[in-house]
């Protein structure tokens, strides 16, 4: 079974571009000087439209995370049960992204792990981002 | 302090019956729960369908529309909305209600797609303005045959909208709040465990309350092992922390004190109302801007109020995911933060305990209603009215819905205008 495929539309359009081509950017605003994340047709802080997209690093933590065990999304039904994690990118915290974590099962890594970047090809020519821990784990105790 | 702080009250309410899920018959049909639930409300007050001058709805639909045939048995049964024939079936607007219940009063019409708690302000600030004297709001909720809130098949091509970033990871239903909680645990060194005692206590409350479906469908306890057994939804979210979907509807009279007082029930006084709403951080909300917003949106409905958190003896706070809830006994300053689990104890919680939380077993308790017990119990408290499951203290309470990232609304209701 085929995943859902994103549907761009013209705001969102860069983003996924720069994704089919294996590159992460997030829309900047020249006005307030921030990131924000998803695309939107002007800055939700102040309002201007003066944005554009800049390329990120691919880097970040982990924010929060879950084992989806009943999504709702029914072309991901047969995939649970799956991580789904939040990424905080390592350029700005309102840049959120999501990920089923590739390579990791729960209990393998926790809130505050580096990830990094990587595209899964949903349909042919089709990208969206994955992330895969990378680097030594932070160290905590157990749960 | 809210310049109408005590000048409006709740003076009744009405619910229709429970099911959980609509067997297409006209009479069960949201419309007609909901001008079941409209006229037990005007007339639990003593009132005439001529005297309500305001009628609010947030009409729905809760689980998806009905998107098939109208079923014959409903053709020509109530006054339809123009090109609209959803309406009555999966949703019930304030127009088709004041139409259908045959309010000839009724000057203000309105609907509003929000939670309970905020049509409940939104009307208590039109009595409080003068735009109506008494308003009756009403909220139908709808769930029909088949899996609720299922999406993105494979007909349907692609995803747009928000959804492009979240459903190719499966992310939807209570994934967002199970961000917000699996945080929360880590932030605070705590256990999913930890919730067993007020899910179980959310079960044996609404085995009280004679307007859940619990009670009238299902009338069975909940032990500690089958909760803590149960399957994962998304874990930390197991499946007794998701309230189940159900059909009926309930409805709420407000109206200005003064006329409240000549009514058939003590008034519930309202001393203040608020109300917030969440832009998310990115393509989700996050735990730390919630806790801070959120602590502006309690802030503003004590300091409305003129009390303050040790002043309230009981609260009724959102639990549709039961993992919220301890988030809002913090934002209310019942617990510390980080402390409300620990704190939410059997003892403590219970009818007959220090400090009654959730009276009518919330969503979790009664059902889907997103949290319309929660308003509908602490008025039936104040009241003095709750049967076997009133309170022992019911003179001041606080009563909200909705979850900590959507736009929630809240009351403090109080059994005198001015304590």
């Amino acid at each position: 079974m085929p995943k859902p495929v994103p549907l761009p539309d013209a705001v969102t359009k860069p983003f996924w571009d720069a994704v089919n081509e294996q590159r992460l950017v997030a829309q900047f605003c020249l006005g307030c000087n921030r990131y924000q994340h998803p695309p939107q047709p002007k800055c939700a802080r102040c309002g201007r439209d003066d944005l554009e997209f800049r390329q990120l690093s691919g880097r970040g933590t982990i924010y929060s995370w879950q084992v989806m065990h009943d999504t709702r999304v029914r072309l991901m039904q047969e995939y649970q049960p799956m991580v789904i994690a939040v990424v905080e990118s390592e350029e700005s915290p309102d840049v959120w992204l999501l990920t089923n974590l590739p390579g990791s099962e729960p209990g393998e890594f926790d809130i505050g792990d580096p990830v990094q970047v990587e595209f899964e090809e949903v349909a042919p020519g089709k990208f969206i981002p994955q992330f895969r821990i990378s680097g030594a784990p932070n160290v905590r105790e157990p749960r | 302090m809210w310049e109408h702080r005590g000048r409006v009250a709740f003076a009744g309410v009405g619910h229709a019956e429970v099911s959980r899920r609509w067997d297409e018959d006209p009479e069960t049909s949201i419309g007609a729960l909901a001008i079941r639930a409209a006229t037990r409300a005007i007339e639990d007050c003593g009132l005439k369908l001529e005297d309500i001058d305001g009628i609010f709805s947030s009409p729905g639909p809760l689980g998806g529309p009905w998107g098939r045939d109208i079923p014959k048995t409903l053709v020509g049964r109530f006054q339809d909305t123009p090109g609209d024939p959803e309406d009555g079936i999966a949703k019930a607007t304030a127009g088709w209600l004041a139409q259908n219940i045959g309010l000839p009063n009724a000057a203000v019409i309105e609907d509003r797609d929000v939670i309970i708690g905020t049509v409940l302000n939104d009307a208590i600030d039109a009595v409080a303005a003068g735009r109506c004297k008494i308003a009756l709001a009403v909220r139908p909720l709808n769930n029909f045959a088949g899996r609720y809130g299922l999406e993105g098949g494979p007909e349907s091509g692609g995803v747009s909208g928000p959804a492009q970033f979240q459903h190719p990871y499966g992310f939807t239903g209570p994934a967002r709040i199970a961000v917000l909680f699996q945080r929360y645990l880590w932030k605070y060194g705590r256990k999913h465990e930890e919730l067993a005692d007020f899910v179980v206590n959310n079960r044996t409350n609404g085995l009280m309350t004679e307007y859940g479906f619990y009670y009238q469908n299902r009338p069975e306890p909940l032990t500690h092992d089958e909760y803590l057994n149960a399957r994962w939804v998304t874990d930390p979210i197991n499946l007794y922390d998701c309230d189940m979907p159900i059909q009926t509807a309930a409805a709420f009279i407000i109206t200005t004190a003064d006329r409240a007082r000549d009514l058939r029930h003590p008034p519930a006084y309202v001393l203040s109302r608020a109300g917030i709403r969440h832009r998310p951080r990115s393509v989700t909300a996050g735990l730390e801007d919630l806790e801070e917003a959120n602590a502006g949106f309690a802030d503003r409905l004590y300091s409305d109020a003129g009390v303050g958190p040790k002043d309230i003896q009981f609260a009724n706070l959102y639990d549709g995911f039961t993992v919220v809830t301890p988030m809002w006994v913090e934002t209310f300053g019942f617990a510390n933060r980080g402390e409300a689990l620990p704190w939410m104890t059997t003892d403590r919680i219970a009818i007959g305990g220090s400090f009654p939380l959730n009276t009518s077993g919330g969503s979790n308790g009664v059902g889907r209603t997103h949290g319309v017990s929660l308003h509908y119990d602490a008025v039936l408290q104040v009241q003095g009215r709750a049967g076997k499951r009133q309170v022992a203290n019911h003179g001041l309470c606080i009563a909200e819905s909705g979850p900590p990232p959507d736009a929630p609304g809240a009351q403090i209701l109080s059994a005198t205008p001015s304590p």
